[in-house]
């Protein structure tokens, strides 16, 4: 244990832990093991962490990464190589050493009702550490969207937890042609709630689905950010709240918002 | 063993030891408590704190650059009555020294925030902003001429009776000249220094990646900067000065302090590691007693020349 394990609070891990194994599952996308931590285990579907690469080609900001799954010995992280700070974590190896933090955020509340999950692209990640908590997964539905089958990934691992795995693709290279929101309304059934992650127009398209449908929605969201600690007012959305409209924070009060009050 | 003594003063001003958060990167103290008390540190520097609450700029408000980032949040803070209603009872609590920076859109609102802040003694100083380049109005409107900035310093000294620091802006021809100005209006001590303005492009949009267009240059790319600005301002004015502006270690502080910083703030490195600044009190700790100094008060300012 070094100096800086020893001062990490009880919720949040702050130090270096090791690259147990990294491998890239479709191409650009990134699946990481890291060694785990007593705070690390207890992380929760939707939270995430935040990396810096050790490297010397230099970053100044960590990176939010989804927790795609945790336990007491490792967490799963996948990410996208959309960057510098990504493209240098892609370039880890096993058995190095990297910064981390977390868990940071607030992630998707555990729900005992049939729940629609819907994934969008690298947005499908942290569904699966939800899929696996949830207690009625018999009864739950997931949609993933891939631009094509190239991109598709983590489908026999979500098989492997959930009975109703439904997958579409733009092209229709895999699965269905068409989108994730067109996949839910044929789908859907006495189901009354959605959780989603994926990009802003898709959340946007589906919120608006669950509004005419009058279902609650829960979606993870991304901005860029400074601090992953709620210090810094980087990470904002423009979020509804007691009639007003307000800058609220995707590090602290997110990244999962109920997606009714969202604006887009 | 000799005793040890990191503590300093600024502005008359008595901190235990020298290390704050720069304002805006800190939040409120809350933020990062999950680590350490808030009240080890010398003071807390709390968000820009304006008249009314302020919805700050259109995201995204970062852009990361090489060796620092650019921000244009713009002063988005709860105004000054929630600050003192909600806030501060959690710095008091944890027994916080606590500088209020403040802002405005005209004099008048300086003038005001400083009068409501007066009547709160557990506000042990101010730091008037007249430096953040990311509002249109107020701001670094104020801090760019020796003329503006003065009549600021006047009118908030008019008002607040306990330690005044004026914080500057880099974006200046002349920084000695400003920070003149500032002391011969009231201001008993100086931050320097403000972010460096900047910007960063979206090559795949073809637009300005900041919705603001430009934004707040900080982190280590600054750090010659501001150590050059203290410098300056310290060998032609004496003033007392917090230094601030890329400092991410202890090494990095002591420089800061030998160019003539009484104090330094640390910033955007709170972003990567939030256990910085103890770390960093650490390290003078440490640096005196290693090298046989008494009291952290010897070594600042003996690099002016």
């Amino acid at each position: 244990m070094n100096s800086r394990e020893k001062l990490s609070s009880e919720k949040i891990f702050f130090g270096l832990r090791e690259v147990i194994n990294i491998n890239e599952i479709v191409k650009g996308t990134f699946l990481v093991e890291i060694s785990s931590s007593a705070q690390l285990s207890k992380s929760g579907p939707g939270q995430f962490v935040y990396i810096i690469p050790k490297t010397q080609k230099r970053t100044i900001l960590p990176r939010p990464l989804c927790i795609a799954d945790a336990d007491a010995d490792t967490v799963k992280l996948i990410f996208k190589v959309k960057g510098k700070g990504t493209l240098y974590l892609s370039e880890l190896s096993k058995g190095d050493k990297i910064s981390v933090m977390g868990p940071l955020g607030k992630g998707f509340q555990a729900v005992n009702e049939p729940v629609l999950l819907a994934g969008g692209g690298l947005g499908a990640a942290p569904l699966y550490f939800l899929a696996k908590k949830l207690r009625n997964n018999e009864k739950t539905s997931l949609v993933l969207g891939f631009k094509n089958k190239d991109e598709a990934y983590f489908i026999n691992e979500f098989k492997s937890v959930l009975r109703n795995v439904f997958v579409c693709t733009d092209d229709g290279s895999l699965g269905s042609r068409g989108n994730v929101t067109g996949k839910i309304g044929e789908i859907i059934k006495d189901e009354k709630i959605i959780c989603a992650c994926g990009p802003r127009p898709m959340l946007k398209s589906l919120s608006a689905f669950a509004g005419e449908n009058k279902m609650r929605i829960f979606v993870s969201l991304e901005e860029r950010m400074g601090c992953g600690m709620g210090a810094c007012l980087g990470c904002v959305v423009k979020i509804r709240s007691g009639g007003k409209e307000e800058y609220q924070r995707v590090c602290k009060e997110g990244p999962v918002f109920d997606g009714s009050k969202v604006i887009y | 063993m000799i005793n040890i003594d990191i503590s300093t003063a600024v502005g008359g001003l008595k901190l235990k030891n020298p290390v704050m958060p720069a304002s805006g990167t800190w939040g409120y103290g809350e933020e990062y408590a999950e680590f350490y008390n808030p009240g080890e540190l010398g003071a807390v520097v709390v968000k820009g704190t304006t008249l009314e609450p302020r919805h700050g700029n259109e995201p995204p408000r970062i852009a990361e650059t090489p060796a620092g980032m650019l921000n244009s949040v713009g002063l988005q803070n709860v105004g000054v009555e929630k600050f003192i209603s909600e806030k501060l009872p959690f710095l008091k609590d944890n027994k916080c020294v606590v500088i209020a920076n403040i802002a405005g859109d005209s004099i008048d609102d300086y003038a005001a925030i400083a009068e409501r802040l007066d009547a709160e003694k557990d506000v042990s100083a101010v730091e008037v902003n007249i430096s953040c380049p990311n509002v249109s109005k107020g701001g670094i409107a104020f801090g760019v001429g020796a003329d503006t900035a003065s009549g600021v310093i006047k009118s908030v000294r008019k008002k607040y009776k306990r330690v005044l620091i004026a914080k500057l802006s880099p974006n200046v021809t002349d920084i000695v000249e400003i920070a003149r100005a500032c002391i011969d209006s009231g201001a008993d001590a100086l931050t320097l220094i403000n972010t460096v303005k900047g910007m960063s492009i979206d090559i795949n949009n073809r637009k300005p990646l900041l919705p603001n267009c430009t934004g707040g240059l900080s982190g280590p790319a600054i750090k010659p900067i501001a150590l050059r600005m203290v410098y300056e301002v310290k060998k032609a004015t004496g003033a007392d000065i917090i230094g601030v502006g890329g400092i991410e270690c202890f090494e990095d502080a002591l420089e800061f302090i030998m160019a003539g910083a009484n104090a330094v703030q640390v910033g955007t490195a709170n972003f990567y590691n939030p256990l910085v600044m103890p770390e960093i009190i650490g390290g003078f700790r440490k640096y005196l007693a290693e090298n046989k100094i008494s009291s952290l008060k010897e070594l600042i300012g003996v690099a002016v020349h």
